[in-house]
């Protein structure tokens, strides 16, 4: 495609970088920012610079936040005594709004998933590791269910048995294959609720 | 056109937000990729029929003029639990299907490669011990099948058939001829091959032989396994395009 101006293929060209954006699409934004108004962009592009400068990993549980440790980890109302290691962010979002955990999280940053070249050493499975002491009385694996959501819980299972705290796992009810950040808060309260020991 | 086939889930990627695009090896057009709209949300009508390694029975359209397959429907004909619950066979299987992802290509149809695949992944669920040997006997067949099958049981040399012949104590294998030498021209041969015990040897030419599923109860001791599979996978980068270790592997160590 022929552009007329080096500012809109630019920006065309940043949008389709993102996941699940073509060059058509990303056209189409492209031109919808030219639309929007100058204060609207501007706050726009802000938001874009903000996510990057103010944002960082919680030094405690791997979440992200402003603050660290973020706000639950530092909320002295949490029960320390259990952590719930989960997959990414958007998960500790998903397991919130249930209302039905009041421990502390661990966010991996992923599954483990040879194909894609992630292995133990590219989760914070030392970060988790560091956190573990006499004190703690259980953890809660409660990755995605799917293959790589299985092969992170029984490989995490098994380093972490030896330690004596206990481990369980979150139910299997959950549909296979689905995504836990998009299970209905009753789903999610239930798989919690009726978790297995390992 | 709408068709359904039979098929093994090889991958299964995240697209956009709650589509999955999903690689499979289907009995009717060979390896091809499928886009399953909605298939992360919670409520979806695939179910737990896209998941690696599950053989399922699917019906896809294609729209003129684009790349990808489209489904419209997906029903689980076997998960192989066994395989998924176990941390060996899970590493194994998912070898199996990286491996058919890496070396087969896009929409050739090919009947016998699927039975190959699915016969492998049953052994693999049934197999009560050694279901590592169901991985060694896959590739075998496997390049065998694409037409590089080795020639093990007599020397290329002499021709003395090496496992009668009490004299040879192992083997080299010479890649690029998928032939053996026996221990005794090894010495007048200059280019070295690749050194297989007589064991090793034994196992091998009896996987060549055997029904998949019987496998798994040949005996051989892990020092045998490893030293086929470090063969097969030396023998497969040499002739096969797109091999390469298998990734899957490392779950061995780590599982
Ligand atoms: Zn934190
Ligand atoms: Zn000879």
């Amino acid at each position: 495609m022929q552009y007329t101006s080096a500012s809109v293929e630019q920006l065309v060209e940043e949008f389709s970088q993102l996941p699940g954006i073509g060059k058509k699409t990303a056209l189409r934004l492209a031109l919808y920012i030219l639309k929007m108004p100058r204060e609207r962009v501007a706050s726009f592009s802000a938001a874009l610079t903000n996510v990057k400068e103010k944002v960082r990993y919680c030094s405690i549980c791997s979440n992200i936040t402003e603050n660290d440790p973020c706000i639950i980890c530092s909320n002295p109302k949490r029960n320390r005594f259990v952590i719930c290691v989960v997959e990414e962010p958007n998960d500790v979002l998903a397991l919130e709004k249930t209302n039905e955990y009041s421990g502390l999280y661990h966010v991996l940053g992923g599954a483990l998933s040879p194909l894609d070249n992630v292995g133990p050493e590219d989760l914070k499975v030392k970060e988790l590791l560091a956190r573990i002491n006499d004190s703690l009385e259980e953890i809660i694996l409660a990755m995605n269910p799917n293959v790589e959501g299985e092969t992170t819980t029984m490989y995490l299972s098994r380093l972490l048995k030896p330690m004596g705290m206990k481990i369980s796992r979150i139910a299997r009810g959950l549909p296979i294959g689905s995504d836990l950040e998009f299970a209905d808060e009753a789903t999610l309260s239930r798989a919690l609720e009726g978790r297995v020991a390992l | 056109m709408i068709v359904s086939t039979d098929a093994i889930v090889l991958r299964s990627m995240k697209y956009r937000d709650t589509s999955k695009i999903v690689t499979l090896y289907s009995e009717k057009f060979g390896k091809i990729s499928v886009l399953a709209k909605g298939a992360r949300a919670a409520k979806n009508k695939f179910g737990a029929s896209l998941e690696p390694m599950t053989h399922s029975s699917v019906v896809i359209y294609k729209k003129e003029r684009r790349e990808l397959y489209l489904l419209s429907q997906s029903e689980i004909v076997q998960p192989f639990f066994r395989t998924r619950g176990e941390p060996e066979k899970l590493a194994i299987g998912l070898a199996v299907i990286e491996l058919v992802h890496l070396v087969m290509h896009d929409e050739e149809e090919n009947r016998h490669m699927f039975a190959l695949l699915n016969d492998a992944l049953h052994a693999l669920e049934i197999a009560k011990q050694r279901a590592f040997n169901v991985l060694l006997a896959f590739e075998l067949k496997l390049v065998r099948h694409l037409g590089f099958a080795p020639y093990f049981e007599s020397c290329s040399r002499c021709g003395a058939h090496v496992l009668e012949d009490d004299e040879v104590r192992f083997v080299h294998v010479i890649l690029a001829r998928g032939s053996v030498l026996c221990s005794k021209c090894i010495v007048q041969h200059d280019g070295a091959g690749i050194r297989l015990s007589k064991g090793a040897l034994r196992a091998l030419v009896s996987f060549a032989s055997a029904p998949m599923e019987e496998v798994a109860e040949r005996p051989i001791d892990s020092r045998g396994q490893n030293e086929i599979l470090a063969l097969l996978q030396t023998y497969m980068q040499y002739h096969v395009a797109g091999a390469r270790t298998l990734r899957s592997l490392s779950l061995l160590n780590v599982l």
